[in-house]
């Protein structure tokens, strides 16, 4: 079990350096700039 | 019987961080509401702390705790009004504080559960309709299923169910009341966008504070089990919400913030049951499964048609259920010498003890819930006219808005 939970953490580590942000959350911050 | 002056300490305490809950909850719930709703979303919390602490030392406390009337099913009514529950130890339950301190205890949990239902029905349920509902609901599904599962003689404590801070008692009967609820009363006439995420951001995080009072008070002691309760809660709780960032950013694409505030409560509810009596490794699992399963199940709403507006049966009835069968997974003697090991310590029956007990609240709190529904809108409704509806129960029911802008 200890093995299994330090592979979950270095699982989800790794998936937040390599996951893309999505354009679209860019332009909604540029448009949400704009509108400020 | 001594009395532990630290054990009844950390157990006033307890109740009072468990207190807190019901209205963070209402700040969760109410940053997650349209800004026509703000209020009766936060008064849904709020009046319940109100309603159950008068119908907890009146009535609710002897149903739940006192003395099994011989069917395991509901206790009696020796202890209506207190009688008989003083500052002697009780040492079916805990032997170390006075009895009206656990009472107290318990009575913040007996506030919360039915609270935690008002999110299903939120922005379309007249007040009348909901104060009748919860009275109800805490009388005849919550005080009967606590009895169940922590009273002495109650029939799945004796099974031999594994509970420790109220996985089936406080959120499987909640979310499944809620989802059948949601389903009676039908849909809101127009969804609303969450109007303040800063307001739920900081229910959430009020929250996971309480929680600590919710499961390490509910070692009932000051000491290594209150400790090791405190330490996979905070594990479970990180996990969880760290879980579902991500699966939401792999399934949206951008980490959400509201998501990560969900994702925490469906961790906190998850190890309720399991945080007695797993190990860390075992909360870090049951914070990976809430996330995920969790998350799964909101998915599911707009499939089902079902306007469970708050997905309290997705965070609730799925978080708990995920909970409640994780600890016959990996809870282990190690940590508590006086429950029992799981399936993955060389004790499989006690994975079938924990199936049997989720079964069971599913089904009665499933079946409870739908006749104190169908009674209430069949005599007063359930529900607000439409026009009252599209003007907010904020102002149709209590003559009051939340923001003068102007």
């Amino acid at each position: 079990m200890d093995v299994i939970a330090l592979v979950a953490f270095g699982v989800l580590v790794v998936a937040w350096v390599v996951l893309p942000l999505r354009a679209r959350a860019t332009d909604q911050a540029v448009e949400l700039e704009k509108a400020a | 019987m001594k009395i532990d002056s630290g054990d009844t300490a950390w157990l006033l305490v307890s109740a009072a961080l468990v207190m807190l809950m019901t209205p963070a909850l209402g700040f969760f719930y109410g940053g997650l509401v349209g800004k026509k709703n703000v209020l009766s979303t936060l008064t849904h919390s709020f009046f319940i702390l109100c309603l159950i602490s008068v119908q907890w030392v009146l009535w609710g406390y002897s149903l739940a705790f006192s003395p099994d009337t011989g069917s395991g099913l509901i206790g009696g009514l020796g202890w209506v009004a207190l009688r008989g529950v003083g500052f002697d130890p009780n040492p079916d339950y805990a032997a170390t504080v006075p009895h009206q301190a656990f009472m107290a205890f318990q009575m913040m949990f007996a506030v919360i559960t039915p609270a935690l239902i008002t999110g299903s029905f939120a922005e379309r349920v007249s007040f009348k309709a909901y104060v009748l509902f919860s009275l109800a609901w805490a009388t005849l599904v919550y005080d009967p299923i606590a009895h169940w599962v922590w009273g002495t003689g109650g029939w799945l404590h004796t099974l031999g169910a594994l509970d420790f801070a109220g996985g089936t008692v406080v959120h499987i009967s909640s979310g499944v009341s809620a989802l059948v609820a949601a389903i009676l009363i039908g849909r809101r006439l127009k969804t609303s966008e969450p109007h303040d995420a800063t307001m739920t951001i900081l229910g959430a995080s009020l929250l996971w504070f309480g929680w600590f009072g919710f499961n390490a008070g509910s070692a009932l002691a000051a000491g290594g089990l209150a400790t090791s309760a405190f330490v996979v809660t905070n594990t479970a709780t990180a996990m969880a919400a760290l879980t579902w960032l991500t699966v939401s950013w792999i399934h949206k694409g951008r980490p959400s913030v509201l998501g990560m505030a969900a994702g925490a409560v469906a961790g906190l509810v998850a190890i309720t049951p399991a945080s007695g009596f797993v190990d860390v490794s075992g909360s870090i699992l049951i914070g990976l499964g809430a996330g995920t399963l969790c998350y799964l199940a909101m998915q599911l709403r707009p499939r089902l048609r079902v306007d469970d507006a708050l997905d309290v049966w997705a965070v609730h009835g799925i978080g708990g259920t995920w909970g409640a069968i994780a600890t016959g997974l990996f809870a282990t003697v190690a940590i508590n010498s006086g429950a029992a090991n799981g399936l993955f310590f060389g004790n499989p029956s006690q994975l079938l003890t924990q199936v049997i007990a989720v079964g069971a609240t599913w089904i009665y709190a499933a079946g409870a819930t739908f006749v104190i529904v169908k009674v209430i809108d069949l005599t007063i409704g359930m529900r607000v006219r439409e026009h009252e509806e599209s003007l907010g129960l904020d102002a149709s029911q209590h003559g009051e808005i939340a923001y003068q802008l102007d």
